[in-house]
């Protein structure tokens, strides 16, 4: 450590993840005023409410990314077990504390602000299993290590998550995080290629298997079997669950090369039910059309580049895989919210990170994006 | 640790932490494709689907559209008394699919419309079941304000009554007419569907149109949705110059006249023959305008019952014609101030010059007899009292002396044989000979007979010989103004032609004056007033059915004519077949004069006594001989 202490040693600061973090924050904040106004001023009689509410919350996030930045991310490593456990506590508070809503417990307001504990959750495994990882070191060269970790850490929190708030896309994600993680961390590609091909026959052989229920017409009252029908003819469901998704569809399809206009979207205006939450992309198809919407993918794509290179350059292990949890988050998230909204894959709640209205999701992930930066601040310029 | 084994570590870890970020970048890299692959996705939906979804998208919106009626514009007397107006109304429309889109709505709102309005419950329940998929269902036609109010405030009231679904009003105008048959083939009306049907309502159809408004729900700048008018144009109001007073009068008069001694048709112009405009233009028998359709006032319900829809529609057709000007006829003696006023123009006669008439004339072979006939004729008259005393003798002689070429040509310049440009619908032009006529014919026309003419063509010729010999077209409107009274266009008098010399329709005066005091018109004198006035009997044609036309045409003062009235009655009563006299037709007009000179403040002479006119002579009837049906 003493190498640190050098003078003249130029440090590294990346600027462009700065500069892509910013303008992805306040593109969202945009994207959040033109698609919930109208539901706002229904609801509240406000058109801003949710743009105040989602402002506060950025600048809060922004204020958390500054710390994250200045702390020295191997303090991390120290406090993983503290913060995992708040982590679990967060989650099993939401049991007495917990406030409904849509038929699921996810939240727990404190005064007016509400924070998801899975969010918090995400943060911790991707600290606990970076720490992990270095704490076991060489022995992770077995693979039964990797599914130790991923066990003890993603899959408590993971577990807690589904039964307590029945949030199974945030278990998802946490799962997610720690697979992509441990990926990196694990030396060697068979294994991973297996599994990947074992998932790929897996959702083959359901696929095919709802395809034939569907044609020989028995149909179950399954809710999860449901979600997957609709997926595969959501405009047989377009009146009911299939609703949210063709609206999205439609939504996309009216966009055109150039889109509406910003603030121009129609389907908004009540027919896709709280557009600025997890359906928002489909409203950037409809008001700034397929060029926007590529836009948009590319500037995550970009995002994702910087923090891969921080992780790429980070000067120790810890630091390569915080950031790759990072990386995981974000990079998972954004699939998945795109996916569903384009319905690839069955509908579930993800939202689009950065731009999706949420106060503890913007909070956390900003602060996640300061402690890349800080992991950046570390790498020294070879000169 | 020594040096060593230190190094080694350090390498070890280095080798490991470079393996770990190449796998970070095959991390990246499974990003970038999957992000790829979505984007792909998009583009395949916009190529795809995008023009669907983008109609379906577009759809979404239209339900919020709604046309707003507009206001139809008002028709006016002279005075602003509104003849004809629209009023707003309410129709009760139901959504079944809306009431029965929630079991919680139906039971209040079935409730509420039985309450507040005259409906059956069980009439309700049938619409409900049969109709469930529609979203819109008339109830009730044209309710006021005052009808739908208790419904209104109840819909309103979210808080007692929130499940009342499904009910909501349309706007619409209907079209009242305040005086019902006032005027009623000159107004006119209008229906919803096709606009103005007949009369001013038809002529000025456009002027009296606006444009419907739409009312649409839209997103504004605040991103709110707001409801945003495109406001309706109101229709313009259009002033006429008809005097509701005159008018009143002048149909009181002939509904009088009719219930004691029923006429075919009775109808009377009032003009003012400074201007050309028309104060009163009646008509009978009328019909309601609220109700035009109506034949009941006319005819009796047998005769309705045995009518076919053929002999409905023709008689309705017959009833809403306008007789002054779709009718066409032979004016008969009331042409004879015309034929004087050709010959002093022409300079084939002169005040004062004197004409003999044995009772008769033969004309190409043909006997033309005059009314006094059966008492020899009336010897030697002077120009003035071959015209008061209405000898035919005399105006074939002056017929003769102009020629038929001549005859043509007067006839032209007055403006007959061609419409008049009134701006009514349906003017008839009449019929002339022209100018290749026979001696003849030139010889009846002298009196009226052989030629067709309107009773709007009479008026306004009749008004330019005495009014010093300006031709004005006859016109109905005076005046455009917006719905919130701006004027839009003003229609002055047009002066269309010199038909006279300024001496000759002095003359002319001079001699109606005559015609009044000591002539034929007497008994359409009013003591105290200078009326000058000319009547006329005419036989229709076929000539030997003995079907009368009897009429009156005449001017007040006739120092400074203010006022032109002119009465028609087709088949005066008991008249068809016997003979007729000019009767009814005079004491119609003195009748009027009486009302209607003192309204408009026509001079008054105090000191004249009142004369016995009960016993003077009238003009009757002379049979044409039948080889003048040559028309």
């Amino acid at each position: 450590m003493d190498r640190g202490k050098k003078k003249a040693v130029k440090r590294y600061f990346d600027y462009s993840l700065l500069f892509v973090t910013i303008f992805i924050a306040g593109f969202g904040l945009i994207m959040i005023y033109s698609t919930s106004s109208y539901t706002a001023q229904m609801k509240y009689g406000s058109a801003e409410y949710y743009f105040k509410k989602q402002l506060i919350f950025m600048i809060l996030g922004f204020a958390a990314m500054y710390i994250t930045y200045r702390i020295d991310y191997h303090i991390w490593h120290r406090f993983a077990v503290p913060i995992f456990v708040a982590a679990l506590l967060l989650i099993l508070a939401l049991i007495p504390f917990g406030s409904e809503a849509n038929g699921a417990t996810r939240w727990i307001r404190f005064g007016g602000i509400g924070i998801q504990p899975a969010d918090v959750s995400k943060l911790a495994v991707i600290i606990m299993v970076s720490s992990a990882v270095c704490s076991f070191g060489v022995k992770l060269k077995k693979f039964r290590y990797v599914i130790l970790i991923c066990i003890m850490t993603a899959g408590v929190q993971a577990g807690l998550i589904y039964v307590i708030s029945n949030n199974m896309s945030s278990a998802l994600i946490v799962l997610a995080i720690a697979f992509v993680q441990t990926f990196v961390a694990y030396p060697g590609y068979k294994i991973y290629i297996f599994l990947c091909s074992l998932l790929a026959a897996g959702v083959a052989a359901i696929y095919a298997w709802i395809t034939s229920m569907l044609k020989s017409g028995k149909m179950t009252e399954n809710f999860r079997l449901n979600r997957l029908l609709v997926w595969l003819n959501p405009e047989n469901y377009a009146t009911g669950k299939g609703f949210q998704t063709v609206q999205a569809l439609y939504a996309i399809g009216s966009g055109g090369l150039f889109g509406k206009g910003l603030g121009k979207s129609l389907q908004k205006l009540g027919y896709i039910p709280e557009s600025q939450n997890d359906m928002i992309f489909s409203i950037i198809c409809e008001e700034l059309g397929l060029f926007g919407a590529i836009c948009v993918i590319m500037i995550f794509g970009l995002m994702l580049w910087r923090i891969a290179h921080v992780a790429q350059n980070a000067p120790d292990l810890f630091g390569t895989l915080l950031v790759a949890g990072v990386f995981a988050h974000i990079a998972v998230q954004v699939v998945l919210n795109i996916a569903v909204v384009t319905n690839f894959i069955p509908n579930t709640g993800v939202s689009l990170p950065f731009i999706s209205y949420g106060g503890s999701s913007e909070v956390i992930l900003l602060a996640e994006v300061g402690m890349v930066l800080n992991v950046s601040s570390k790498i020294r310029l070879e000169s | 640790m020594n040096e060593k084994q230190r190094n080694n570590k350090y390498r070890r870890k280095k080798a490991m932490l470079r393996k770990v970020q190449n796998k970070m970048g095959v991390a990246f890299f499974v990003i970038v494709i999957a992000l790829l692959v979505l984007g792909t996705r998009i583009l395949l939906i916009n190529y795809n689907h995008g023009e669907a979804y983008s109609k379906t998208v577009l759809d979404h919106q239209s339900y919020t559209s709604t046309t707003i009626p507009y206001k139809r514009g008002q028709i006016q007397d002279t005075n602003g008394t509104v003849l004809a107006y629209s009023e707003k109304v309410y129709n009760l429309i139901l959504d079944p699919k809306l009431v029965l889109s929630d079991e919680k709505y139906k039971e209040p709102t079935l409730a509420a419309l039985t309450e507040c309005f005259d409906l059956n419950r069980s009439d309700l329940e049938n619409i409900l079941a049969t109709k469930s998929g529609s979203q819109y269902e008339k109830l009730l036609k044209e309710l006021t304000k005052d009808e739908i109010s208790e419904m209104e405030s109840r819909l309103e009231d979210t808080e007692n009554y929130p499940n009342i679904k499904g009910v909501w009003f349309e706007e619409s105008y209907i079209r009242k007419y305040p005086f019902s048959t006032l005027a009623a083939d000159v107004i006119g009306f209008a229906s919803a569907a096709n606009g103005g049907e007949l009369g001013l309502e038809n002529y000025y159809d456009d002027e009296l149109s606006g444009t419907d408004g739409i009312s649409y729900s839209y997103v504004g700048e605040n991103l709110d949705v707001e409801t945003q008018e495109k406001k309706t144009e109101d229709g313009y109001n259009i002033v006429t110059t008809i005097d509701y007073k005159v008018q009143s009068i002048i149909e009181q008069k002939i509904k009088e006249l009719n219930e004691e001694r029923p006429s075919k048709s009775t109808a009377v112009i009032a003009m003012n023959p400074k201007t050309g405009e028309i104060l009163a233009m009646a008509s009978y028998p009328t019909f309601d305008l609220n109700n035009p359709r109506d034949l009941s006032g006319v005819y009796t319900q047998e005769e309705l019952s045995a009518m076919s829809d053929v002999d409905m529609t023709n008689a309705m057709y017959a009833l809403w014609s306008n007789y002054c000007v779709s009718n066409i006829y032979e004016p008969g003696s009331t042409f004879k101030p015309f034929t004087v006023a050709w010959g002093l123009e022409e300079g084939v006669v002169h005040d004062g010059d004197t004409f003999y008439c044995a009772g008769f004339m033969e004309i190409s072979g043909s006997i033309i007899g005059c009314h006094v006939m059966s008492e020899g004729g009336h010897g030697t008259v002077t120009l003035k009292d071959g015209l008061i005393q209405s000898c035919n003798p005399t105006m074939m002689q002056i017929a003769a002396k102009l020629g038929g070429q001549k005859m043509a040509q007067y006839q032209t310049l007055l403006g007959f044989g061609s419409k008049t440009g009134i701006d009514l619908p349906g003017e008839e032009a009449g019929l002339t000979i022209g100018e290749d006529m026979s001696v003849l014919d030139a010889a009846c026309n002298s009196f009226g007979q052989n030629i067709n003419v309107n009773m709007v063509q009479m008026a306004a010729a009749f008004s330019s010989i005495i009014n010093g010999g300006n031709y004005y077209q006859p016109h109905i409107v005076k005046r455009i103004e917006t719905s919130t009274g701006e004027v839009v266009k003003t229609i002055e008098p047009t002066l269309v032609r010199q038909t006279v010399t300024a001496e000759t329709s002095q003359l002319m005066r001079t001699y109606l004056r005559a015609g009044v005091d000591e002539g034929l018109a007497r008994k359409s004198g009013v003591t105290g007033y200078a009326i000058g006035g000319k009547t006329g009997t005419a036989q229709k044609q076929p000539r030997e059915d003995k079907k009368w036309v009897v009429s009156y045409i005449g001017c007040a003062p006739t120092d400074d004519p203010q006022l032109v009235l002119y009465t028609v009655i087709d088949e005066p009563y008991e008249t068809n077949g016997t003979s007729g006299s000019s009767l009814d037709a005079l004491n119609l007009s003195r009748s009027i004069y009486e009302e209607v000179l003192p309204y408009l403040n026509i001079y008054k002479d105090t000191q004249a006594e009142p004369e016995d006119t009960s016993d003077s002579p009238v003009e009757t009837t002379v049979e044409l001989p039948e080889t003048t049906n040559e028309n």
